[in-house]
C-alpha cells in the first residue's frame, strides 16, 4: 500500500503528503522486493539504466549515476557481466543498486538479507547502514529480528495485520535481560 | 521528456530480451526454413504459374505465420511472466508513464515482427523465377452494396406467395442477411445473342497500358461448355473463345469505336452463359513490380502482426501466459474462420438452436475482426493482385497503430490495477 501497488480496503496511506500512486511521490521512492527476479538477459550495468530510464533520468546522468552506485555496492568489475549468471548477494546488490538510482528519500526493502549467505548478509547491513548515515530514510520489513536488532532505530511489530508493538530499538534492548536476542524476546512476548 | 525516456528504456528491454533470449535468431532461422521447404511442398496444378503461385502463397504465407505465431506468444507472456518473477511491481513503483512502458516494449515486439516480414520479403526477391512478374491493379464492376439491393427487394420478397413461411416470419435483419447473401451470389443470364453490361467507371481515365477482362463463366449444373462472345470497353474490345467454368484472362484490343463506361459482353455462344457480377468479372491493368508489392503486402501483414502484439499484451496485462495464450489463439482462429462460416452457413431460418447462436457468434466475430480476417496479402501477393498503398497504409493505420494504441491504454490501466 505505501509502494501504491495495492489499494486500501479502509482508510488512507499518504507519502510525502500525496497519494502513493502520485508520480511526484513514487519519485521520491526507492523499492527493494523480496524475491527480487531481475532480468537475466542484462547486465548489471544494464540493470541499473533500466530503472534509471523508468526513473526519467537523461541517459548521461544515468550513465553516471549506474557507474556510481555499481561502485558503491562493489560491484563495478561485474557491470558487463549478465546478472543471471550472478551469485544471490550479487544480484541482491545490483538490486539494491536499482533501487537507489533515483536517489530516493524513502527507501523500502523487503527482507533486504533473505537467502543471503553471512558474507552476504554482512555486506548488504553495511550498505543499508551505509546509505542511513547518509540521512536517507529505511524502511524494512524483514523476520529476521537479529538483523534488524543491528539496523534499525525504530520498529513496529505487525500481527494479522495490525501494529502490536514497537518502539525505539535502544529502548527495546535496555529494558530487555538477553540484550544479543533483545528484539526476539520482544516480538514473543508482544504477539 | 520522462515519457520517452521511460519508452526507451522498455523497448531496449524488450529488444535485448527478444535478441540475447534468442528468439530473434530462431524466428530469423524458422522463416528460413520456411523459404527452403516451401517449393519442394508445392503441389500445383502443372503449370509454371501455379507453382509459382502456391509457392509464394507457402513460403510468405508460412513466414507471416511464423511471425504473427511468436509476436503473439511473446505479447501473450509479457506482462504475465512480469508478474510471476514479481518484476512488475518493481516497474509500477517507479514514476513511469504506465503507458510508456506499455508502449516501448509494444513497439521492441513490432520491430521484431517487421524484421521477420522484412526478412521473408526480402527472401521471396532473391527467387528471380517468382519475383520477375509484375502486378495488376484490380478493378470490380461499380455495384450497390449488396445490403442497399436486399432492402430494395425485402418488401417484395416477404410479399412473394412462394417465399417461405419460415423466412416471412423471420426477423428483418435475418432476411436482409439472406437476401444480401443471394444478391452476393446472383449470377446474371446471357441468352444466345444477348448482351450483358457491367459499368467500370471506376476504371482510371487516363489509365496506362491495355485493360485486360478477367472473367470466369458458368453454365448450369456446372457444365463445361464453349463460350463465344465480343467483349467491348471504351476503345478497346476483342472476340473470345474459352471453356465455361475456367477463368479467362482476356488483353482487350483497340477498336473505332467507343462502347462507354460499360464492359458489355456480347453471347454468340449457342446456349444461355451465366456470369457473378461481384465474383466473377474484373479488369485488371499493369501496375507496378513485384517488390514493390511484396513492400506493401508486408506493411499490411505487420499491421495485422502489431495488432496481434498489443491484443497479447492486453491479454497478458490481466492473465497467466497460458490463459492469454489460449484465448488468443482461440480468438484468432474463430477470427479467421468466421468469414467463411458465414459465407457456407447464410441464413439461420432451418438452422437448430445451437447452429444459430453458433452463426449469430460467427457474424459477430466477422463483423468485429472485419478489417483482419478479410486482409489477404498473402493471396493478393501470390495472385499478383496489386497491394494498393491506400489498403497497406489504412490497415497500418487502423489495425497497426489506432486498434493497437487503444488495447496499449488498456493494457497500461490494467497492469496497474494487477500489479501482482
Amino acid at each position: 500500500m505505501i509502494l501504491g501497488l495495492l489499494t486500501p480496503s479502509a482508510g488512507s496511506v499518504k507519502l510525502f503528503g500525496l497519494s502513493p500512486r502520485a508520480k511526484a511521490a513514487r519519485a521520491k521512492l526507492g523499492y527493494l522486493p523480496e524475491l527480487s527476479h531481475l532480468h537475466p538477459f542484462l547486465t548489471a550495468e544494464e540493470t541499473v539504466l533500466y530503472y534509471a530510464g523508468l526513473s526519467g533520468m537523461s541517459r548521461a546522468a544515468a550513465r553516471k549515476r549506474t557507474s556510481e552506485l555499481l561502485a558503491q555496492v562493489k560491484l563495478s568489475a561485474a557491470a558487463k557481466r549478465p546478472v543471471g549468471g550472478f551469485s544471490k548477494g550479487m544480484a541482491r546488490r545490483v538490486a539494491i543498486a536499482s533501487a537507489l538510482v533515483a536517489e530516493p528519500e524513502l527507501l523500502v526493502l523487503d527482507e533486504p538479507t533473505s537467502g543471503l549467505d553471512p558474507i552476504g548478509t554482512r555486506e548488504v547491513k553495511e550498505l543499508i547502514t551505509d546509505l542511513a548515515s547518509r540521512g536517507m530514510t529505511v524502511l524494512i520489513t524483514s523476520h529476521q529480528l537479529f538483523d534488524m536488532q543491528d539496523l534499525c532505530n525504530r520498529v513496529a511489530i505487525l500481527s494479522n495485520g495490525k501494529i502490536v508493538g514497537g518502539g525505539a530499538v535502544k529502548d527495546i534492548v535496555e529494558k530487555s535481560a538477553d540484550k544479543r536476542h533483545a528484539l526476539e524476546d520482544y516480538f514473543a512476548g508482544v504477539v | 521528456m520522462r515519457w520517452r525516456t521511460t519508452l526507451r528504456a522498455s523497448f531496449d528491454l524488450e529488444w535485448r530480451a527478444l535478441v540475447r533470449g534468442k528468439a530473434l535468431w530462431a524466428s530469423l532461422a524458422a522463416v528460413a526454413f520456411v523459404h527452403w521447404l516451401a517449393p519442394g511442398l508445392v503441389r500445383g496444378d502443372g503449370t509454371d504459374a501455379g507453382v509459382r503461385e502456391m509457392g509464394i502463397r507457402l513460403a510468405a504465407g508460412g513466414s507471416f505465420a511464423v511471425a504473427l505465431l511468436v509476436t503473439l506468444a511473446a505479447g501473450c507472456g509479457l506482462f504475465a511472466r512480469e508478474r510471476e518473477m514479481n518484476r512488475l511491481g518493481l516497474t509500477l513503483v517507479r514514476p513511469a508513464h504506465a503507458f510508456g512502458v506499455v508502449t516501448g516494449r509494444w513497439l521492441a515486439l513490432s520491430l521484431f515482427a517487421g524484421i521477420l516480414l522484412a526478412f521473408s520479403g526480402g527472401l521471396l526477391l532473391c527467387r528471380d523465377a517468382w519475383s520477375s512478374t509484375p502486378c495488376r491493379h484490380h478493378f470490380a464492376p461499380r455495384l450497390p452494396s449488396p445490403m442497399s439491393v436486399a432492402m430494395l427487394q425485402y418488401d417484395r420478397y416477404v410479399a412473394d406467395p412462394n417465399t417461405l413461411d419460415v423466412i416471412r416470419k423471420a426477423p428483418k435483419s435475418a432476411v436482409l442477411q439472406h437476401l444480401a447473401m443471394k444478391e452476393n451470389e446472383r449470377y446474371e443470364v446471357a441468352r444466345p445473342g444477348e448482351t450483358l453490361m457491367w459499368d467500370f467507371g471506376t476504371f482510371p481515365k487516363n489509365a496506362v497500358g491495355v485493360p485486360v477482362v478477367a472473367i470466369r463463366f458458368a453454365a448450369s449444373y456446372d457444365m463445361r461448355l464453349d463460350v463465344r462472345g465480343t467483349f467491348n470497353f471504351r476503345t478497346f474490345g476483342g472476340d473470345v473463345s474459352n471453356k465455361t467454368q475456367s477463368v479467362l484472362e482476356f488483353p482487350l484490343a483497340s477498336v473505332a469505336t467507343n462502347a462507354g463506361e460499360r464492359l458489355s459482353f456480347v453471347n454468340r455462344s449457342p446456349q444461355n452463359v451465366m456470369v457473378r457480377p461481384r465474383r466473377d468479372v474484373e479488369l485488371l491493368l499493369p501496375a507496378d513490380s513485384f517488390a514493390l508489392n511484396d513492400l506493401r503486402a508486408g506493411v499490411e501483414m505487420l499491421s495485422i502482426a502489431m495488432f496481434l502484439a498489443a491484443f497479447g499484451m492486453f491479454l497478458s496485462s490481466c492473465l497467466s501466459k497460458p490463459v492469454s495464450l489460449f484465448t488468443s489463439l482461440s480468438l484468432v482462429a474463430v477470427a479467421l474462420m468466421a468469414p467463411g462460416v458465414v459465407e457456407q452457413y447464410p441464413d439461420t431460418f432451418d438452422a437448430n438452436f445451437i447452429d444459430k447462436t453458433g452463426l449469430v457468434m460467427s457474424r459477430f466475430v466477422a463483423s468485429l475482426t472485419d478489417g483482419l480476417s478479410n486482409a489477404s496479402p498473402v493471396a493478393n501477393l501470390s495472385q499478383d493482385r496489386c497491394v494498393e498503398w491506400s489498403v497497406a497504409l489504412r490497415a497500418l493505420a487502423t489495425n497497426g497503430l489506432l486498434l493497437s494504441a487503444f488495447l496499449l491504454a488498456a493494457a497500461a490501466a490494467l497492469i496497474r490495477r494487477k500489479p501482482r
